[in-house]
């Protein structure tokens, strides 16, 4: 136990000093806006979810919504974000960080060693999702009927749901680290990207046909039931939402046999991850140090081999790609936000079902479902920018002061990684947008009008994501996955939700006033008007971001 | 005995017992799942006929149906006609039904109508709203005054797994303790299959269901469900 608590004493400490350490009037200024802007978001989130569920209760003859419902797709969807998080948490606490080799060394048992690291990675894997989750949380709990239990039954729920996540991660960063050698990477991203080839042409020809033929392939209950896979008795974050929902309104599930299920879960594997980590660490910890000497003599070879002129912007964003496909925490999180990302596409074609029901509820269920749509490919966006833009400042490290000597203004850094990032999230971007529209709404003008407008929300999120990224970039980290998991990156989290719901309303509206029946001059002029304010709340939100950006108060320091 | 390993030994036990555990809670939660769950056959735009017959003489049918299922304009609705051969002191008739059920966008059954005639008696049992459902029973075509009126706890779901239709009733789980439905079902004995030809399964070639014991039950049970269900 004192090991445990020795091992998990620094972290404690960094924490406190992180928070503490501020003297000057800026710093405590700075920290105080950020406490106030995460109680507004809060504050925001828990109004928004308090007014939406007094929506849906009025309607009780007409509909029903469970608390299970919402509750189940967002546990569902936290799941699989905070296992990714722990993935590339655990890939840095037990392989990468500079410590480990330390702890080995010293007299630490093996148990004392993962207790720590587990502790550590759930830490960082919960307290942000933690902070979203709470507002929500009260608002159900205070429109339904609050019931005294549902305090420490949440506590009691949240507990083994974040500790699922967070050992899971850490047997696939076991497992990762053992398959995937030097040797072998080359070829495993080469079968990778194959394999994603191939899904993304069948994923393709799928919507291509949903498209052309708009055959629903069965109806409306279809769409319904494949958002019900939320609930699944077999999803751990379905265990959770059904107690969740049985404390705020009772339906007659067993909640006893949930909360076995959920702690036996964690357990279960947590014992798995500590089983594998016994066994393999040392092997697993020996490739990730060879592979770091490897690394190294590639890098000092390079120069000799790439004596390619470039320009000063295209060496800059070549060396991030570079650094990107290197460093393994990062193209994991890559491979595997590709592999939503094509999950998501695929899933897209089951809303041509909207077809199937009346004209009147068509127009009001492709509305919803447009808007749903426009905000989930937003978000997902924004999580690929928490993960990749966010961090590609900070990323530089403890060798940042060698682009400070270059030749090379902070404000050309700058803008060259967001040139880097912004062009391939925002074909993506475009993609999901784009074949959104068109199995929703399924006029081909429209898609090109609001692809194009993805461009311009996806400058924003991206611009936003850099100048944020080197505001509060951070060079003294021991592994990358410290970076998407810090206070500077929940602000851009929070304030990139907010620029996505401030792009949802005109997008809404602009719909609106496309499947309008009556056209003239008057809704054309209103059509552009809406288009060109969604593109210029975008522009100059990244404009000012990367401006703050520029004033970055770490890199200056380093000067 | 290496002490390194005992982590390891320790870990691994627990491991096993959670996964043990878990497999447990894992039926249990499986069985209360599928307790709520009514099968109602494949997805099919063409009427479907049932037949319903006897366990112990599967070759004779004691009652046949027709389910039909309309999918436009948000709504699903399911439409049911049929009869059931049955005894009821000594009298030997047909009990007739004709069911409508309308299911909302989510699947969710918004309205339903049933009505049943057994010789010269009818009843209507019709059913407005969600969650909590309204339920009213009327005797006679022409009544107005509703003979009951229960609300009961919803939603009825209607839902599309592995290209078939499932009905998901929570009133099935909210039953505490043990079923009070499973330990009469071996009175029913009735089981229903997909028929294939209209000759098959004809009210002259019936066999009559005796229903004498399934009222006995039936009336224990409304008795009972008076104290578990909510607002009841």
């Amino acid at each position: 136990m004192n090991a445990l608590l020795t091992l998990l004493k620094p972290k404690a400490l960094a924490f406190r000093n992180q928070l503490t350490k501020s003297s000057s009037t800026v710093h405590r200024g700075q920290a105080l806006a950020i406490v106030v802007f995460s109680l507004i978001i809060m504050i925001s989130l828990f109004l928004g979810t308090r007014w939406g569920l007094e929506q849906l209760n009025r309607i009780p003859l007409l509909v029903y919504v469970p608390p299970s419902l919402p509750l189940g797709l967002m546990l569902s969807l936290l799941m699989i974000m905070t296992s990714l998080t722990a993935l590339a948490s655990a890939l840095g606490s037990f392989y990468l960080a500079d410590d480990v080799e330390m702890i080995l060394a010293s007299p630490t048992s093996s148990l004392a060693f993962f207790g720590a690291r587990l502790g550590y990675v759930l830490c960082t894997i919960s307290w942000m999702p933690f902070v979203f989750i709470l507002p929500v949380l009260t608002a159900m709990a205070t429109t339904y009927e609050l019931s005294v239990w549902f305090i420490p039954g949440a506590l009691a729920t949240l507990l083994p749901y974040f500790l699922i996540p967070a050992s899971l991660g850490t047997l696939l960063a076991t497992l990762f680290m053992i398959i995937i050698n030097q040797r072998w990477a080359k070829v495993a991203i080469r079968v990778v990207i194959a394999v994603a080839i191939g899904l993304g042409l069948l994923v393709l020809h799928g919507l291509v046909e949903a498209i052309t033929s708009r055959a629903s392939d069965g109806h409306m209950l279809r769409l319904v039931s494949s958002i019900a896979i939320a609930q699944s008795p077999w999803m751990p974050s379905s265990w959770a939402a059904s107690i969740l929902s049985e404390i705020l309104a009772p339906s007659g599930k067993w909640i006893s046999v949930r909360m076995t299920l959920l702690y036996s879960c964690a357990i279960a594997v947590t014992g798995i991850a500590h089983g594998a980590l016994h066994i393999l660490h040392a092997r697993a910890f020996s490739r990730a140090l060879s592979r770091r000497a490897n690394q190294a003599t590639i890098l000092k070879e390079e120069p000799s081999r790439n004596k390619r002129h470039l320009s000063r912007t295209t060496a800059l964003i070549y060396k991030d790609a570079r650094s990107l496909t290197r460093d393994l925490a990062q193209s994991t999180q890559l491979i595997f936000l590709a592999g939503l990302c094509l999950f998501y596409v695929s899933n897209l074609k089951t809303f041509v079902a909207i077809d199937t029901l009346g004209t009147d509820s068509t127009v009001n269920w492709q509305r919803a479902f447009f808007i749903i749509h426009s905000a989930i490919t937003a978000f997902f966006t924004s999580s690929i920018c928490t993960r990749l833009v966010f961090t590609s400042v900070s990323l530089e490290g403890k060798s940042f002061w060698i682009l400070q000597t270059a030749p090379v203004l902070l404000r050309d850094i700058i803008r060259a990684k967001f040139l880097g990032w912004y062009i391939p999230i925002a074909v993506i971007s475009a993609i999901l947008f784009s074949i959104g529209t068109q199995i929703l709404i399924g006029r081909w003008e429209f898609t090109l009008l609001f692809g194009i407008l993805s461009f311009f929300i996806t400058y924003g999120i991206v611009g936003m994501g850099v100048g944020l990224g080197a505001y509060f970039a951070d060079f003294s980290w021991e592994h990358p996955s410290q970076l998407a998991l810090s206070i500077g990156s929940l602000i851009y989290m929070l304030t990139c939700s907010l620029l996505v719901l401030l792009n949802i309303f005109p997008l809404g509206l602009l719909l609106q006033i496309l499947v309008a029946p009556n056209p003239s001059t008057a809704r054309s002029a209103l059509i552009c008007v809406v288009a060109l304010s969604i593109a210029f709340i975008n522009l100059v939100v990244a404009q000012l971001m990367l401006r703050l950006g520029e004033r970055s108060p770490a890199a200056l320091e380093l000067n | 005995m290496n002490w390194s390993t005992l982590p390891l030994l320790v870990s691994a036990s627990i491991t096993l017992v959670s996964i043990g555990v878990g497999a447990v809670a894992y039926n249990a939660l499986e069985h209360e799942e599928t307790a709520r769950v009514i099968s109602l056959g494949p997805v099919a735009t063409k009427p479907i006929r049932y037949a319903i017959v006897a366990s112990q003489e599967p070759d004779r049918c004691v009652g046949s149906f027709t389910t039909s299922i309309e999918s436009g304009s948000g709504q699903t609705t399911i439409n049911l006609e049929g009869w059931l051969l049955v005894e009821i002191a000594r009298h030997i008739a047909p009990v007739r039904l004709e069911a409508s059920m309308v299911f909302n966008a989510l699947g969710q059954l918004s309205v339903s109508l049933v009505r049943t005639n057994y010789r010269n008696e009818s009843l209507r049992l019709g059913s407005t709203g969600v969650n909590p459902m309204n339920l009213q029973v009327y005797r006679g075509d022409g009544a107005h005054s509703p003979l009951l009126r229960q609300s009961v706890p919803g939603p009825i779901e209607l839902r599309v797994r592995d290209g078939e239709y499932e009905l998901h009733v929570p009133l099935l789980t909210a039953f505490r303790g043990p079923h009070p439905l499973s330990s009469h079902t071996s009175l029913v004995s009735l089981s229903v299959g997909p028929s294939s030809t209209e000759a098959s399964c004809s009210i002259e070639s019936a066999r009559p269901f005796d229903l004498e014991p399934l009222i006995h039950v039936a009336t224990s049970l409304a008795h009972n469900m008076k104290g578990m269900v909510p607002g009841s």
